[in-house]
């Protein structure tokens, strides 16, 4: 796993769980390194009346560090998954019901946005919510001596200048996410941006693999019904 | 785009994510189903799961949690209140379907059943669209029930969308084991993964609901042992 | 007639006007609202600054207190950046807790300010007392935008602080602030601006109005400090390396004009 990359380009094992708790519609959790994120969805549900959208589905995210304690970092957390959520669930397909995403960071060692986009994906996923596309989270750091980490652990995260936490799409290979905050010039930015798809491309291969082994048991069971497709409506023998 | 948009339908069942496209030869007349987008020439995968195709349609077979009304799907739903001549039944969705009182076979404005908060209806859905309410009748098309009724006693146990569907199948390999070793029950599947049961014994109905449940992670060959498994637990 | 259509079908609105190569406000696709930078706009505060980018007005001011500085750091002061977002500056905040889009942008300015000076110049007393500066920035009217107002307020209103001198008082030992005492400037290590790019459909928008915030399918934030360099960018929308790096060479120019508005009221002052 994640063996093609550059040389230059090292990223901890990741690995993920998939369909984990039962009462959720779907779930998932992602560990990268120490870092271990858990995602939990409900939806399509119905929507507060005073939130109801008559044209597309609310999104409702809530972010729980690892600590329990809410702490204001938090508040931005939902909104990076809220907007990334926006960007690829094809909210017109469920018009006036909402989405309730949760978030449970578990262990924080480093890289934790990327790691709670990846688990974001992986829960959306799961749920079999309409996507427009997968995404996937990366993180590198920059370092003193201008060289770039990737996927970073605490520690290399605080000695380094600069951070930045990319999300990509794979229907288009755009980026559909920017955290980046500490210093760095624009032709820094432009090559984090452009060395980090790789890391993606790899993620994106993961994800698939996780899903070939979850429904491995789905593909031998032969589904005689083909379901009903509107327009045809099967009529049931009197 | 990406050279995934040149790759054809696959034959096979076989397995996809989001954001994986198929060609589609612009003189051939498909029906995209559930979990694709149809767009320029080619259909997009909004959903992982097993892409399924015959010589009319093409769909994603993937086992959900949250059911979503379609039109014409036998669902279970309790009914949770009244308003008027309607009664609000929950079928496990984002919405309260509604149901017409006198949407039963024979029922008229004077002669109806009188159902309560609690009761179990086994019904049609009539209308489902994203935009309005559900609605259910207990009646098909002509007038009559056809097994469309008030579920009285019984068991209910709630499953996953997929299995739900595996036990609807005509002769499923998984409900067959249970109609080789119980003498009498009565079990009624919803598509929106809740399963009824019922039989002369709670033993009995307790020993089925058990065996459905498991059912969720079985392989078909395992199904007739897991089905004495449990009986014999029970004693 | 036209306020139904712009009501009912707000995006095809946009887009007619979107044709013709204007905005609904009237101005071209790159253009942006006039900004009005006012320092010193409230005496009490050690510095302070309005901003206003069209009818998007934004307040920043700068309170200084004693206060004891922490083990591990005993020689650093503190940056207490909050954004207040009321109810009464536009409809959709609610009353009662702090907005979650406040604490939000509270987040984001923090992040811009860690290393915005160096806090060891905040300390009073060795170990003992050092300087909290609350910087406190509320929004009087949102119509859009208000982030990039708020970081151009807090800007301008750090670039303009003065601490007063201080005094201890040799028998209790407690700290005072000495009115008659030479007051000195807080020395900024660089001077963030950002600049806010509202993405709908294929177009990228700076400086976007209330009402195309409210239609946008996503946005771009990048702060660019006084050495050109990138301090921070918060993006949330689907944009291919292309768009990106056009972006950041608008921002940069924007950012250059902006700062020197901002350097010409400071210099005034």
């Amino acid at each position: 796993m994640l063996g093609t990359l550059e040389n230059s380009i090292r990223v901890r094992p990741i690995s993920s769980e998939l369909s984990i708790l039962g009462n959720c519609d779907g779930s998932a959790r992602v560990k990268q390194g120490n870092s271990s994120v858990m995602v939990g969805i409900w939806g399509p549900v119905e929507v507060k009346q005073s939130k109801e959208d008559p044209e597309k589905c609310v999104i409702e995210t809530t972010v729980k560090g690892a600590t329990g304690q809410g702490s204001p970092l938090d508040k931005m957390y939902e909104e990076a998954v809220r907007q990334t959520c926006e960007q690829v669930v094809i909210t017109s397909a469920h018009p006036r019901t909402c989405i309730q995403v949760i978030v449970q960071v578990e262990s924080e060692d480093g890289a934790i946005l990327a790691v709670m986009k990846n688990a974001l994906c992986l829960a959306l996923m799961d749920a079999g919510l309409p996507m427009r596309s997968m995404f996937a989270g990366v993180s590198c750091a920059q370092q003193e001596n201008e060289e770039l980490m990737w996927d970073p652990t605490a520690e290399e995260e605080e000695e380094s200048t600069a951070q930045y936490t990319f999300v990509y799409e794979n229907s288009r290979n755009n980026v559909i996410y920017v955290h980046c905050t500490g210093e760095s010039t624009v032709e820094q930015y432009m090559l984090a941006l452009q060395k980090s798809r790789q890391v993606a491309t790899e993620v994106f291969g993961f994800y698939r693999e996780s899903f070939e082994k979850l429904l491995r048991k789905d593909v031998k069971f032969q589904m005689l019904l083909p379901p009903i497709i509107k327009g045809e409506i099967l009529e049931e023998p009197e | 785009m990406s050279d995934t948009a040149r790759k054809e339908i696959p034959d096979k069942p076989s397995i996809v994510v989001c954001g994986d496209s198929f060609a589609i030869p612009p003189d051939k007349d498909l029906t995209v189903g559930p979990g694709l987008v149809f767009r320029n020439n080619s259909v997009t995968c909004t959903k992982p799961g097993v892409i399924k195709s015959n010589d009319k349609s093409v769909w994603i077979d993937r086992n959900n949690r949250r059911y979503v009304p379609v039109l014409e799907e036998r669902v279970i739903g309790i009914i949770i209140g009244r308003v008027m001549d309607e009664y609000r039944v929950d079928i496990g969705g984002a919405h309260v379907a509604m149901m017409s009182s006198i949407a039963f076979e024979g029922a008229t404005q004077r002669n109806k059943p009188e159902l309560k908060p609690g009761n179990v209806v086994f019904a049609r859905v009539i209308a489902a669209n994203k935009d309005v309410e559900p609605e259910l009748a207990c009646v098909n098309k002509k007038g009559k029930a056809n097994g469309l009724q008030v579920l009285e006693g019984g068991h209910i146990i709630q499953c996953s969308l997929g299995l739900s569907r595996k036990l609807r199948q005509h002769k499923s390999p998984l409900t067959q084991p249970l109609f080789n070793h119980f003498k009498s029950f009565e079990l009624c599947v919803g598509m929106n993964g809740r399963v009824w049961v019922r039989s002369d014994t709670n033993k009995h109905t307790v020993a089925i609901s058990i065996y459905l449940k498991r059912c969720e992670y079985l392989c078909v060959a395992d199904a007739v042992m897991t089905l004495k498994q449990t009986v014999r637990a029970l004693g | 007639m036209a306020d139904d259509f712009k009501i009912a079908q707000p995006k095809q609105y946009q887009r007619l006007f979107l044709k013709d190569e204007i905005r609904p406000d009237g101005r071209a696709l790159t253009g942006c609202r006039e900004v009005k930078i006012h320092v010193n706009a409230v005496s009490s505060a050690l510095g302070s600054a309005m901003v206003c980018y069209g009818n998007t007005r934004v307040i920043a001011g700068i309170k200084g207190r004693f206060a004891e500085p922490t083990i591990n750091n005993p020689n650093s002061g503190y940056l207490i950046p909050n954004m207040i977002l009321p109810m009464t500056c536009n409809t959709k905040y609610r009353p009662g807790y702090p907005d979650d889009a406040g604490v939000a942008m509270s987040n984001k300015l923090n992040t811009l300010i860690t290393d915005i000076t160096d806090l060891m110049e905040l300390c009073v007393v060795p170990g003992k007392v050092v300087w909290s500066l609350n910087l406190d920035v509320v929004c009087i009217n949102d119509d859009g935008n208000v982030l990039d107002a708020a970081v151009l307020a807090l800007s301008a209103a750090l670039n303009n602080t003065w601490l007063p001198a201080t005094r201890v008082m040799e028998e209790t030992g407690r700290v005072l602030v000495d009115p008659e005492g030479e007051r000195s400037r807080l020395e900024l290590k660089f001077i963030p601006i950002a600049v806010t790019l509202s993405v709908f459909d294929d177009k990228t928008l700076p400086d976007p109005s209330e009402d195309e915030e409210n239609i946008q399918s996503g946005s771009v934030t990048c702060c660019i400090d006084d050495q050109s360099k990138i301090r921070a960018m918060w993006s949330s929308a689907n944009l291919s390396d292309d768009v990106i790096s056009a972006a950041l060479v608008y921002v940069q120019k924007r950012a250059s004009v902006l700062l020197s508005v901002l350097r010409k009221v400071s210099k005034t002052s």
